[in-house]
């Protein structure tokens, strides 16, 4: 009886083992089987190599480097790290070329350490590198610009390497399990990396300039930003000095100025107030007698200059007369100058698809109340001129100069191949006030009393005399300076517009003393070119 | 019976190649040798030896058994290294303990049987060797049983055991103590009886913890812990566990093949040629060569229970039963422990682990068997 009961005990001990080792064998087979692959493989992931970057004449952007990497089997094989630092000079997992063909051509004695090629991003332009193809980290990963944007695009698809290894991390052979890689797409942008190139030597006396230079159909041919950085620097690392410079309060050469600074518009600004009021019926064509000076009840409004008579708001866009401006914005008071400001959907959100850009920014009636208590028509006269608390972005400033050559229609930007553009934005304005505010542009720079006549009289001399350029100054006051923002913006050729630039140059003084010229050497680098 | 257990042990020597020949060439020079022994048993051993061979036994075994506490070698006081290999002098406890229940029945010589256990037990517990000393723990109790001992002494550990184990959850311990009485109450025990066993339960439930928090080493609370969660201590304690489960499970139906199973190949199963070797067979032959070595076990003890319940002689029964037990010991112990089970003590699996000592003690028990089974038609 006693017997029976112990042998029954392994007998019930071998039911119940062979009823675990079903389940763990037959049922659950697979699982361990994974696990014990999990044991027996190190796994890596293997970096595509990145998309590549080209500009419209294909030249190359942003490519691949060339580099090796150590991938680390054994952190604790302290004879192999020695081995390795002997044969590169110090220990590191992270190969120049060079270190990478020493240790590959030995690769069978290495017991701890597997030797990648790995492909990291260049920039060839390095500084030069226009600031919307923005960078990518260490890591590999899109930051900024382009590289963000498209970031899903460009990065491939990452590949796997598994490595046998034994208990103690030991690599027993070389058959290792490897899935590719997949090469990320190339992008190819409507950029002009040589304008760029261009913009930046004839730019270089100044601190910080913004530049926009597009067709009118939307192509940005370049998106120029000074002070820049150097790309590469992200990938490589920075000295503490270059982590300093980028990082910088004042310069901020990390931001992109034609899509992410915000300035007054100042005088360029009058081309929609031009358009709003002769949207809202305020008669255009009367003229006044300029002193210089506005009163609006106990205020007093100055103008930079005095321009005597002034015929029509043609002539006062031509000489840039604030007091014909202010009589206007006085005429239609602030309540109607933003509901007509506002037709021209500037400022309805962001023109580009980039996360950096900022939107511009124009305050409305309930700012005015909320900020100061109050609004009245003072507010009005202020704006009416771009100044106050109106902040444009350079792109939101060519939009609006592309708007007045395409007859209403914004020449919504496009930075590279087969991207979408779903918006279509026109300014509510009758095209009668597109044809006024496009000749008054046309006076600025070929009229008697134009403000940019300089372009005129250089073409001519250069011997482009049969193309006619329009465009607007501006001279934005800001706290940042006693001098103001020099600003001027153009498109060209008038009679059938193709192109639109648009400069700003920070504290660098009237529009004609910096923004002009350099405009102007940028249409003729385009009429060399493009012509 | 030799047969099933030639196979068992021609299965772990192939088993053994695979992780090194060297060692394989060495199990075969011990089956001869363990054969050799077997062969002389059979020819000339006779029962009636026993008496005169037993008082020199039992001198040797706990003067060995002392030796290798006072002389360790390789700073494991286990074996005593003679050179070509190492005696491990517990291993000499399976030989003792049936003859002690062949010549003195435990229920008739209860105290006798009990020292040789307990001395055995206690220095061999404190080489430390955890499996072997449960193992002589286990024999002994289940020898108790067996001969009929008084039940009360044979529940009166078992519960207090349980107790301690349940002293940390009050829902398993109250349930403890309504088992207990209810047990006690079904073998109609005396009043005082059953005060003994609640006022014994009720202090080691209340002492216990104390005794965990206070009284263990860290490296022995770690254990126990890792018996209990193996998933949480993959790369520390529980390692064996896991690798082990990882070994058998990836086995799958019909194994990865001789030689084959990268999990011993490559050093991730330790001990894989020793007490992990089940699980290195359940990887290399799968479900169907483990159901072959479970059944081959299940062959041996069935045959030895027949015998048993054939047997004329009750002296011959005692002692077949005392060598069933070694070897449903290690069985139990062994696979229960691989799959994770039990605990992991550290115990050979009779007959297939690599290991001189222990494999020919158990073809020296089995072949005693057969002598002992020569008689046995009742």
């Amino acid at each position: 009886m006693r017997e029976k009961v112990i042998f029954s005990l392994f007998a019930i001990a071998y039911l119940i083992f062979i009823g675990v080792l079903f389940k763990m064998q037959v049922l659950e087979g697979k699982k361990y089987e994974a696990m014990a692959m999990d044991n027996r493989y190190v796994t890596f992931p293997i970096n595509p190599i990145r998309g590549n970057i080209y500009d419209r004449n294909g030249k190359l952007l942003a490519t691949s480097g060339f580099r090796g990497r150590l991938l680390v089997i054994n952190k604790r094989d302290k004879e192999e790290k020695k081995y390795i630092a002997s044969l590169i000079g110090r220990y590191t997992t992270s190969l120049s070329p060079r270190s990478y063909y020493v240790l590959s051509a030995r690769e069978d004695i290495l017991e701890s350490h597997v030797v990648v090629r790995e492909f990291v991003r260049h920039y060839p332009f390095g500084d030069k590198t226009p600031h919307i193809i923005g960078y990518v980290d260490a890591e590999g990963k899109g930051r900024a610009g382009l590289e963000r944007l498209l970031d899903s695009l460009l990065v491939g698809k990452a590949g796997t390497l598994m490595v046998p290894v034994d208990a103690r991390m030991r690599i027993t052979d070389r058959n290792f399990r490897m899935v590719s890689p997949s090469k990320g797409v190339d992008i190819r942008t409507t950029l002009d990396i040589d304008l760029h190139a261009f913009v930046d030597s004839i730019t270089s006396g100044f601190e910080k300039v913004a530049v926009v230079v597009m067709t009118t159909d939307g192509e940005v041919l370049d998106i120029y930003s000074r002070p820049s950085f150097d790309p590469n620097l992200f990938v490589t690392g920075f000295t503490t000095a270059q982590w300093r410079y980028v990082n910088d309060a004042t310069l901020k050469p990390l931001m992109n100025r034609a899509i992410a600074g915000r300035y007054p518009p100042g005088s360029t600004f009058k081309i929609l107030t031009s358009l709003a009021a002769i949207d809202a019926g305020i008669p255009w064509w009367k003229s006044i007698y300029c002193r210089g000076i506005f009163y609006l009840g106990r205020w007093a409004f100055r103008d930079w200059d005095v321009h005597h008579h002034v015929g029509s708001v043609v002539e006062a866009l031509e000489t840039s007369c604030d007091v014909y401006y202010y009589e206007l914005a006085a005429q239609m008071g602030l309540v109607k100058l933003l509901q007509e400001l506002r037709k021209s959907h500037l400022f309805d959100g962001k023109f580009t698809p980039f996360r950096e850009e900022i939107r511009s920014f124009i305050p409305d009636t309930a700012w005015y109340r909320k900020r100061y208590g109050f609004y009245s028509t003072g507010n009005a006269v202020n704006l009416s001129i771009g100044q106050g608390e109106i902040l444009m972005t350079p792109i939101a400033i060519a939009m609006m100069t592309g708007a007045v050559a395409n007859g209403g229609r914004m020449p919504f930007p496009r930075f590279y191949e087969g991207q979408v553009i779903s918006d279509t934005l026109v300014m509510e304005y009758p095209d009668s006030a597109f044809d006024i505010v496009k000749r008054a542009m046309y006076l600025v720079v070929n009229g008697e009393r134009g403000t940019a006549k300089y372009i005129r009289w250089r073409l001519e001399m250069d011997g482009f005399g049969e193309v006619k350029v329009a465009g607007k100054t501006g001279s934005a006051e800001n706290p940042h300076s006693h001098k103001t923002h020099s600003l001027f913006t153009a498109f060209f050729p008038y009679e059938n517009p193709r192109f639109v630039i648009t400069v700003v140059v920070e504290s660098a003084g009237h529009g004609s003393e910096a923004a002009v010229p350099i405009t102007l050497e940028i249409i003729e680098w385009l009429l060399r070119h493009y012509f | 019976m030799v047969i099933a257990a030639l196979l068992l042990t021609l299965i772990g020597i192939a088993e053994i190649y695979t992780i090194s020949p060297a060692l394989a060439y060495k199990q075969m020079v011990f089956l001869v040798v363990a054969l050799f022994i077997g062969y002389l048993i059979k020819r000339f051993f006779d029962f009636s030896y026993v008496r005169t061979i037993y008082t020199p036994l039992l001198v040797i075994t706990f003067a060995l058994l002392i030796l290798v506490l006072l002389f360790p070698s390789h700073g494991v006081r286990r074996w005593i290294d003679l050179g070509f290999f190492r005696f491990q002098p517990s291993e000499l406890t399976k030989l003792l303990l049936p003859f002690t229940f062949y010549l003195y029945d435990p229920w008739m010589y209860m105290w006798r049987n009990f020292l040789v256990g307990a001395a055995a037990f206690f220095l061999i517990l404190i080489e430390p060797d955890l499996g072997t000393a449960v193992s002589v723990a286990f024999v002994m109790y289940m020898m108790f049983f067996y001969s009929g001992v008084n039940i009360f002494l044979l529940l009166y550990p078992l519960f207090m055991g349980f107790a301690v184990l349940f002293s940390f959850n009050i829902k398993l311990f109250v349930l403890l103590i309504v088992v207990m009485m209810l047990t006690l109450y079904r073998l109609r025990a005396r009043w005082y009886i059953t005060v003994l066993f609640l006022v014994s339960a009720l202090f080691l439930g209340m002492i216990t913890p104390v005794i965990w928090n206070t009284a263990l080493k860290p490296y022995q609370r770690a254990r126990i812990l890792a018996f209990l969660n193996p998933g949480k201590y993959r790369k520390s304690h529980a390692y064996q566990l896991y690798q082990a489960r990882v070994a058998i499970g990836r086995g799958e139906i019909l194994g990865e093949g001789w030689n084959k199973g990268t999990q011993k190949k490559y050093g991730f199963l330790p001990e894989a040629h020793t007490d992990f070797i089940f699980s290195s067979i359940a990887e290399d032959f799968g479900f169907v060569g483990v159901l072959v070595v479970l059944s081959l076990y299940l062959y041996i003890l069935l045959y030895l229970f027949r015998g048993i319940m054939r047997h004329r002689y009750e002296d011959h029964r005692r002692f077949l039963m005392g060598v069933l037990l070694f070897y449903g010991y290690s069985f139990l112990i062994n696979v229960g422990m691989n799959l994770g089970l039990l605990p992991t003590k550290g115990y050979p699996l009779s007959f297939v682990s690599y290991g001189g000592s222990h494999l020919i003690m158990d073809y020296i028990l089995l072949f005693l068997a057969l002598k002992s089974l020569e008689k046995a038609e009742r």
